[in-house]
């Protein structure tokens, strides 16, 4: 039999005369609790004076416990009785009427629960965190009523009837008093939106005061930047419709006239720095329209320059003076002494994986030093640039002495392990997959640990790379890789095994640029796997087809002898390009690249750019003897709308010394990911073979490729992680030896590639423009990176290789 | 390539002469209130103060070096008065290997595995509570 | 092999307590652990005024403690302290609290914060029980705690020491002597002290703390390193120490 919560328990004290002596307590009532624990709460105990206000106390702090529903207390000649009902004992919590939220999300939120003690107070605040939970899911016309069914033993059950109610979404937002700004342009800045049914990605569309409150911050904020330095919100009312479906939000706003900027001045009573030495560093025109953002800049400016000039305690305040008919605003940015304070501590915590000096050694301060608040932004940033935290947070705390203070560095931890598979289609629909595991934070410790498994019919290979950031714990990267790598170039033709490694070291040459220095030492076997078959009329010409020494199988036919071995054995192939990079060979070669790096964010580079240029020497020993040197950039600029354009080049250049001729195996080949819409190897100097037949890349010495590519605003929110871009890539790769030619010498090894019927040379070899474009997405899925890129070639050759649709999918862990 | 300065320690601000004391003079509180907080005030003795200012430079993959260093020593008598004033400048350094003997500590360390699987500090406990009390009631 | 659906099984079964009871603890026995939680959950639930509710609170709060479920553990010994505060098992339930924090503390390279609770409900369990066998060995642990905390204090002051950051290092080893005196670092804080101020050239300084190392703990590794210093910078430490130095021979 269930029945509404019965009304606050009645208490009742009697009360015999103004006061007495209490010879005994008598505890009854309680079943759960003992006798010993109501005394140990009870504030009288036996032998005390007791009166009406120590009866009163007694029965409140009883009842402050939380654990009985009634007291009563008697004093009866001079015998304090003391009657108490304990509340029930929770048995189960139901939830009825709850279709849209999952009961777990109630869970977490609710303080009553199985086992728990059921008191009135604890009823009524999780019928309020019930609301909460909906009115946070935008359904305002919620409601709640608890209900609880008594059971022996003392024990309830207790059911919360919920009635949902619609979703309260935002109909309509309107503004009073702007005319500067259209109502529906407002509307872009705030970030409340109206509820709309094909906008389904929309998560702002339901009434939340926080992001009201934060409306109004991103108005003032938009306004103060474009002059109005008047501006305020008078008002920002939600009114629910009737039906309780709706609000109508209504901004009342006064933006005040637009302001343009006065004279500016830096006055400073720091003896030697000159005033107007800071005037330069102040971002500010006079004449400008006003712009609070700038004025923000000016003093960090200043504050950035005063520290270099040696004063460690500076405080910039500008002060703002309007005259309202010019309508100008001059700024005068007082300069002086600031208080002396000095960090005394700095505190890391959040950090469950990493050691504390990995995180340690990112702080550019030191405990001691002086306090300074752009190091402790560069801090922050470089902390949160080591890409092992999702937040970072830096806060101040008052320290042991006045001029004192403690930093507290607070870090959050992600997961910093990932394996990713790859897969891919192209046109020639061959099938590649791969598998890397990678762990950028190994036992905390910084260091990152790759492992790359890679398998496909065509390639096999294990690579492990590790590197410590810190080595000797010096600001000196320090790593080395190692790898066995089985290569099918089927695009070009050869089979390479190869086992080697590296180590590669790498320091900052200054604030923004590094150089690495590496060494390679690599084992290559390159084989021509495949057969051929020459004819001749009798046996013992066999011989004469093939180099001395070549195996071959001679039989029978038609009327001569069909004579069979290796490829390249036989003499006339032995011009073909591919016959002279086979065999055994080694290579040793020092490197250096030159990195630069001024992007404003290195995950989601928006503005600013990056090069790096980089030369390889192989022939410090070994029997390989060429210099390859690459150049890429990259320019970043974010544009209206939050379109943000890039343009990227990629040059590239190997040539063989010492009269030794540069290997296909060591060629450019350019295709895949870094020409997009054509096959990996897909464009460059190819031998082209009859229709039908595989037509050979034999790579380029030489390749310039050009990209520009415009990342495209998404109506996804930010961390659904969807980004995409519409890009071009154009460029070309070309220049082969001259001895790669000789093929091209004799016409009888010319060959009708493309079917037009005209006998072409064997090798295609013209440094003509190729050009692509293409849509490519990444999603940053919750099992991992997704990409896809989609292109058309629209400018090629007839002899490249095509390839429309490329993808890859990972995971992380 | 660019080097990259660094002040640390007490800042003498351009232009603010040398820290100094009167003997018998100035006291705890005068060099309190003159200079502020010593930089290091040793735990086991309050009788000296020292007030230290250093300049670093890091370059590249050089480990950061101490171009200057300078040390102020108040020394106080039990009253609190100033006894002496001694400085130590950079080449009263000495180049001290240290060594790396640590203290133990204990604490669950993060194992490969831990990581991997991403449960941390999870190890059976060491000795410890035994099965509450087996008598019933 | 959703849990909650055990819980429904066992739900309505309404047994005497003693069986449940006897089967919780077989189950415990078995080491099916799992099992045994439920069943000791249920004696709870079912006969939540028998004084086996109480037992099973515990027994239940113990399996999990046993199972590194510390958060769990310490969640149902809140419960039993918040509604039996003074049962005479109260001292077991603080006490088992506390463990569960101690387990958990971290290497000294971090985050200590779960060392910070572990000192917190030591202290507590010292302070409200006394004379009990628990706040014998809460204090025990309260001193392992203690020197863990140093301990971290002393792996910052090295890491600074190494960087030749002699201010930030002293200042760290200071704190380790003027809070844990009593620690097993505090000879080594002694000697790191020796070291820093000799490489700034503050020879006073160096000695009062060899002083204060040779009088504490002449016998110790630390002394020796702090003596060797001296020898090899031919640097008289003072007469009183040297005194001592010639008695440690």
């Amino acid at each position: 039999q269930t029945q509404p919560v019965p009304d606050a328990p009645s208490a009742a004290v009697q009360q015999e005369q103004q006061s007495a002596f209490v010879r005994q307590v008598i505890i009854q009532g309680n079943q759960r609790i003992e006798s010993d624990t109501v005394r140990s709460y009870l504030t009288i105990g036996a032998g005390q004076e007791v009166d009406q206000l120590s009866l009163d106390t007694a029965l409140k702090t009883l009842f402050g416990t939380g654990l009985f529903k009634d007291v009563n207390i008697a004093l009866v000649d001079n015998v304090l009785v003391v009657e108490v009902a304990e509340n029930p004992i929770v048995n189960r919590i139901i939830y009825e009427g709850n279709r849209r939220t999952k009961e777990d999300k109630f869970e977490e939120e609710v303080q009553l629960a199985p086992r728990v003690i059921y008191t009135q107070a604890k009823v009524q605040s999780d019928v309020q965190r019930i609301i909460e939970v909906y009115r946070r899911s935008g359904r305002f016309a919620a409601t709640v009523t608890p209900k609880i069914t008594e059971l022996p033993q003392n024990r309830v059950d207790v059911i919360f009837e919920i009635d949902e109610g619609p979703v309260t979404g935002v109909s309509k937002i309107n503004f009073i008093g702007n005319d500067v700004y259209t109502d529906a342009e407002l509307r872009d800045v705030v970030l409340t939106a109206e509820s709309r049914w094909w906008n389904i990605f929309e998560s702002n569309d339901n009434y939340d005061p926080d992001r009201l409150e934060y409306d109004r911050e991103l108005l003032r904020k938009h306004y103060t930047q474009s002059g109005y330095a008047d501006f305020q919100v008078v008002s920002a009312v939600a009114e629910l419709t009737p039906d309780r479906k709706e609000f109508f939000i209504t901004f009342q706003v006064e933006e005040g006239p637009q302001y343009e900027f006065g004279n500016i001045d830096v006055q400073t009573t720091l003896e030697r720095v000159n005033e107007d030495l800071l005037r330069r560093t102040v971002p500010i025109r006079s004449g400008t329209t006003f712009n609070s953002e700038l004025i923000e800049s000016a003093t960090e400016a200043i504050t950035y320059s005063t520290g270099i000039s040696g004063y460690a305690f500076v405080d910039v305040n500008p002060q703002l003076t309007r005259n309202t008919e010019a309508r100008t605003v001059d700024v005068t940015f007082r300069v002086n002494e600031g208080p002396r304070v000095y960090i005394e501590r700095i505190n890391i915590g959040g950090n469950t994986n990493t050691l504390d000096r990995v995180i340690r050694r990112e702080v550019s301060l030191v405990e001691g030093d002086a306090f300074n608040k752009i190091l402790v932004e560069r801090s922050e940033r470089r902390v949160q640039g080591l890409g092992y935290f999702s937040d970072v947070e830096i806060s101040e705390s008052p320290g042991s002495a006045p001029d004192r203070t403690v930093l507290d560095l607070k870090v959050t931890e992600q997961s910093t392990g990932s394996f990713s598979v790859g897969a891919g289609v192209s046109s020639t629909d061959d099938f590649i997959a791969n598998m890397s595991i990678e762990q950028r934070n190994l036992l905390g410790r910084g260091q990152l640990l790759q492992l790359d498994l890679r398998a496909s019919a065509r390639t096999r290979s294990v690579q492990v790379s590790f590197r410590e950031p810190y080595f000797l714990d010096r600001n000196l990267a320090a790593g080395f890789d190692v790898y066995n790598t089985r290569l099918d170039y089927e695009e070009a033709g050869f089979v390479q095994d190869s086992l080697g490694g590296g180590l590669n070291v790498g320091f900052p040459v200054s604030e923004s640029a590094r150089l690495n220095l590496n060494y390679l030492l690599r084992r290559d076997n390159v084989l021509i796997e495949s057969s051929f078959t020459g004819f001749v009329e009798d046996e013992d010409e066999a011989e004469s087809l093939v180099v001395p020494g070549a195996d071959i199988t001679t039989s029978p036919s038609q009327g001569g002898f069909a004579v069979s071995g290796d490829y390249c054995d036989f003499i006339a192939n032995q011009l073909q390009p591919t016959c002279e990079s086979q065999g055994d060979f080694l290579t040793s070669a020092l490197g250096y690249s030159l990195q630069f790096n001024r992007l404003d964010n290195p995950y989601r580079p928006a503005n600013g750019w990056r090069a790096s240029l980089s030369q390889t020497f192989a022939g410090v020993g070994g029997d390989v003897q060429y210099l390859k040197t690459q150049f890429a950039s990259a320019h970043y600029k974010s544009l209206p709308y939050d379109f943000v354009g890039s343009l990227k080049l990629n040059v590239g250049y190997v040539d063989g010394w010492g009269g030794d001729k540069i290997r296909l195996t060591d060629r450019f080949y350019r295709g895949g990911s870094t020409f997009r819409g054509f096959e990996i190897a897909g464009i460059g100097p190819r031998q082209v073979s009859p229709q039908g037949q595989r037509n050979r890349a034999i790579g380029a010495k030489a390749f310039v490729v050009g990209t520009a590519e415009m990342l495209l605003p998404l109506p996804f929110p930010e961390e659904y992680g969807i980004r995409a871009s519409l890009f071009t890539d154009v460029g070309t790769a070309g220049i082969v030896d001259e001895d790669d030619k000789r093929l091209n010498d004799d016409i009888a090894n010319y060959v009708d590639y493309n079917g037009d019927g005209i006998f072409d040379e064997p090798i295609q070899d013209d440094l003509s423009l190729r050009a692509s474009a293409g849509i490519s997405i990444d999603w940053n899925s919750p099992f991992g990176p997704v990409r896809i890129d989609i292109a058309e070639a629209l400018l090629r050759e007839d002899y490249d290789e095509t390839e429309s649709f490329r993808f890859s999918a990972g995971g992380q862990f | 390539c660019v080097s990259t300065r660094a002040r640390h320690g007490y800042i003498i601000e351009r232009g603010e002469t040398e820290l100094t004391a009167e003997q018998g003079l100035d006291s705890r509180e005068s060099v309190l209130a003159r200079y502020g907080e010593p930089t290091l005030r040793p735990a086991l003795n309050d009788n000296t103060w020292y007030y230290v200012t250093m300049t670093t430079n890091a370059r590249a993959f050089f480990r950061t070096q101490t171009t200057n260093r300078q040390v102020v020593a108040f020394n106080f008598d039990n009253e609190g008065s100033v006894t002496a004033v001694e400085t130590y400048a950079l080449d009263d350094a000495m180049n001290i290997n240290l060594v790396d003997r640590e203290t133990p500590t204990r604490g669950k360390q993060l194992t490969f595995i831990e990581q991997l699987v991403g449960s941390v500090g999870q190890l059976p406990p060491t000795q410890g509570p035994q099965v509450p009390g087996q008598d019933q009631r | 092999c959703g849990s909650n659906d055990k819980d429904d099984k066992f739900a309505y079964v309404e047994r005497p307590v003693e069986q449940l009871y006897e089967e919780a603890t077989n189950a415990m026995n078995r080491k099916r652990y799992e099992e045994a939680i439920a069943y000791f959950d249920e004696v709870e639930r079912q006969h939540p005024y028998s004084s086996w509710a109480r037992r099973a609170m515990l027994m239940s709060a113990y399996i999990k403690y046993e199972t590194n479920d510390y958060q769990a553990a310490i969640d149902d010994l809140d419960r039993f302290i918040s509604i039996h505060p003074g049962n005479k098992d109260a001292p077991y339930a603080y006490y088992l609290k506390a463990m569960s924090y101690y387990e958990r503390i971290r290497d000294v390279g971090r985050d200590q914060s779960i060392t910070r609770q572990a000192l917190d409900s030591l202290q507590e369990v010292v302070r409200r029980y006394p004379e009990t066998e628990y706040a014998r060995d809460a204090r025990l642990k309260l001193d392992l705690t203690y020197d863990h905390i140093a301990g971290k204090e002393m792996d910052i002051g090295r890491w600074y020491l190494q960087r030749n950051q002699h201010v930030a290092a002293i200042n760290r080893f200071n704190k380790v002597l003027e809070q844990y005196q009593t620690t097993s670092h505090a000879p080594e804080a002694l000697h790191r002290m020796v070291e820093a101020y000799l490489e700034m050239g503050i020879v006073p300084e160096a000695r009062r703390h060899a002083a204060i190392l040779g009088y504490n703990y002449p016998g110790s590794d630390w002394y020796e390193d702090t003596y060797r210093l001296f020898q090899r910078y031919d640097l008289e430490m003072t007469d009183q120490v040297q005194r001592t130095a010639e008695a440690a021979q």
